[in-house]
């Protein structure tokens, strides 16, 4: 991820500031991001047993 | 120390220059948000304690809590998370907003230490007004109904820590009518006309408090001989609800604040951006009426109108935000010649790796997929019978405040340590992980509280989560969901003690700041206005957050329908 490190500053002929390079971090993010979707998948998945399946996981009080 | 923690040097005019921002701070708006700024986080880990304390007794098999205790620390938690730790914050937010960004003083500067003193010396009544109840006074918990009585200290702390934040606000008022007088047809900054409508909302909902707490107090005091419980319900939710619409445009001024500071966003439209925040000003209340949906004292006609018609004036606002923020940071980027002509190479290269940055973004998905889809679903009528009072309803605010909103915050003083008070931070790497593990903890911990309501219909506000004691209602089966919130919210604290650490650690050990930010201020990028670069990639991400949205809104309808099944 090293395509932004250098900016279009709109000062011809100045230094170009430092724009700072994330690491790996994006792909901490996008980790965190699908973990928590696949999550909420699994607790709609699981509600939709629990409506109309059940004793499949539990069924309704 | 902690007085030298509120010192920095001025020039003789009493006003220093931002290394970062170049904004010029004045000594008497500095000072204050500090001492704002240092008490919110005083009472984040009073209620990240109650916290834990509350999910561990929720996790029946650990059951830390009997019933009395329980009770208490709620209160405590809901006391020192939805209103200490925000209302402390707001008050900054609105000295950052005003003064700051106009590079003016903050008049009246001893009125807002006053009201800074009477808001701690009151919450501290509260705090003792809850740890020291006794029957026949009940907890209060976050709505202290009536004619459920709770302890005279607790009515007359709420009525103070309420003139407390009103009398902290008005400099922030008297700055914002010394700039327009002296700059007749000159518009405010984006940032600072979204605390102005923050304090206009927050004003509309602490005048409401006074409302219903004035008479409440008078009536447990035996000055008045009875109070209308319809009354108090009806008037209590003009702040119980208007205080967290406080935090909601608090909360999106800090997010326009914070992605132009870290990622070099810009605003895409002033005047869409503008309106939304009017609209707010307008229809955001009219949430407060979906905590009266199942009243028996309400109109049908007064529930329709308030959250089938009005509210939408509301969610049209949310959703311009929800598109305005991340197409400003796209335009943004892209005017900057950041990340390529990708679709997502913007999104790609953006400063993941600064917390500021990080939490924002958190903040921004997580309180529109959590707090937001929710809070539309419960916000209406019939919709709204699905969750009432079950455990679906903190699923809801802890997507809201303590994912969103939190998370905004945490942000924002990341960003205090080193622009107000000068500080590198300490543990960086920490610091750098902190928001994802926070964002990833709570909100399994909100998923698993919607779950157990949706789901099983499980009830809110009890101790004991399996045998309703004096009822037939089990709700075993939710048991997993209770374990999973349980973990959960134990990851979610450890996330908020990082926090603490590196906020604390920082101003007690931190080196003096190297202040930069990810993409310098100073990198403007090209001539073209912001809204000529594509933002092609926000309009595929808020479709597929419409595609969601839709998806929950008919599942809803769905589950509805099959409701007057349970119990049969």
């Amino acid at each position: 991820m090293v395509d932004e490190t250098q900016g279009t500053g709109a000062g011809s002929g100045a230094i170009e500031p430092f724009v700072e390079d994330n690491g790996p971090w994006f792909v901490v993010f996008m980790t965190v991001f699908v973990f928590l979707f696949a999550s909420a998948f699994a607790f709609l998945v699981h509600s939709l047993l629990v409506t109309f399946g059940p004793g499949i996981a539990g069924g309704s009080p | 120390m902690a007085f030298g923690l509120l010192k920095s040097d001025y020039g003789a005019d009493g006003f220093r220059t931002c290394g970062v921002t170049g904004l010029k701070i004045h000594r008497s708006a500095e000072v204050p948000i500090k001492l704002f700024g240092l008490t919110a986080v005083v009472a984040l880990i009073v209620g990240g304690i109650a916290a834990l304390l509350v999910a561990l007794t929720r996790w029946e098999a650990v059951g830390i809590l009997g019933p009395p205790d329980f009770y208490k620390f709620l209160s405590l938690h809901a006391w020192n998370l939805l209103i200490f730790w925000m209302v402390f914050m707001e008050i900054a937010i609105l000295y950052v907003g005003g003064p700051i960004v106009l590079g003016r003083r903050l008049p009246w500067s001893g009125l807002a230490k006053a009201g800074w003193g009477i808001m701690l010396g009151s919450a501290l009544l509260i705090e003792y007004a809850i740890l020291t109840t006794t029957p026949p006074d009940n907890q209060p918990l976050l709505t202290s109904y009536a004619p459920l009585q709770s302890s005279p200290e607790f009515y007359l702390g709420a009525i103070l820590f309420i003139l407390g934040a009103v009398i902290a606000a008005l400099p922030f008022f008297w700055c914002i009518w010394q700039e327009k007088r002296e700059n007749r047809g000159k518009t405010l900054p984006l940032v600072t006309f979204g605390a102005f409508i923050t304090g206009i909302i927050a004003v509309e909902a602490l005048v409401g408090g006074l409302v219903t707490y004035v008479p409440t107090y008078l009536w447990r005091i035996g000055v008045v001989a009875e109070i209308d419980a319809a009354w108090y319900r009806h008037m209590y939710w003009i702040i119980g609800h208007g205080s967290q619409q406080i935090n909601l445009v608090a909360m999106i001024t800090v997010w326009y604040f914070m992605t132009y500071l870290t990622a070099g966003a810009e605003v895409v439209s002033e005047k869409i951006s503008r309106a939304a925040f009017i609209l707010y000003l307008f229809f955001i209340n009219m949430g407060a009426a979906h905590h009266l949906m199942a009243d028996p004292v309400l109109s049908s006609q007064w529930k329709m109108w308030n959250t089938s018609y009005a509210v939408y004036g509301a969610v049209i606002a949310s959703l311009i935000h929800a598109f305005a923020i991340p197409a400003g940071l796209e335009a943004g980027r892209r005017k900057r010649g950041l990340g390529g002509d990708t679709w997502f190479g913007w999104l790609r290269t953006a400063p993941w790796h600064d917390p500021g940055f990080s939490a924002t973004v958190w903040s921004i998905v997580l309180f529109g997929f959590l707090g937001g889809i929710t809070g539309v679903l419960m916000g209406q009528m019939q919709l709204n019978t699905l969750r009432h009072n079950t455990m679906a309803v903190p699923g809801h605010f802890h997507g809201t405040v303590a994912v969103g909103t939190t998370l905004a915050f945490m942000g924002l003083l990341y960003y205090v340590i080193k622009l107000f008070f000068n500080k590198d931070w300490v543990f960086e790497k920490l610091a750098r992980l902190q928001p994802h593990l926070y964002a990833a903890a709570m909100s399994i911990t909100a998923m698993a509280m919607m779950e157990a309501g949706i789901a099983y219909g499980a009830p809110r506000r009890d101790p004991v989560t399996v045998q309703i004691p004096g009822t037939d209602f089990n709700f075993a089966a939710a048991e997993p969901m209770y374990a999973l919130l349980g973990v959960s919210a134990i990851l979610a604290v450890l996330a908020g003690v990082i926090f603490i650490v590196v906020a604390v650690g920082s101003l007690l050990f931190g080196k003096e700041a190297t202040v930069t930010t990810p993409v310098p201020l100073s990198l403007t990028g090209g001539d073209r206005p912001a809204h000529e670069y594509s933002m092609r990639g926000t309009m595929a991400m808020v479709l597929f957050f419409l595609l969601v949205f839709l998806l929950f809104y008919a599942l809803d309808w769905m589950w509805l329908s099959r409701l007057w099944e349970f119990g049969t």
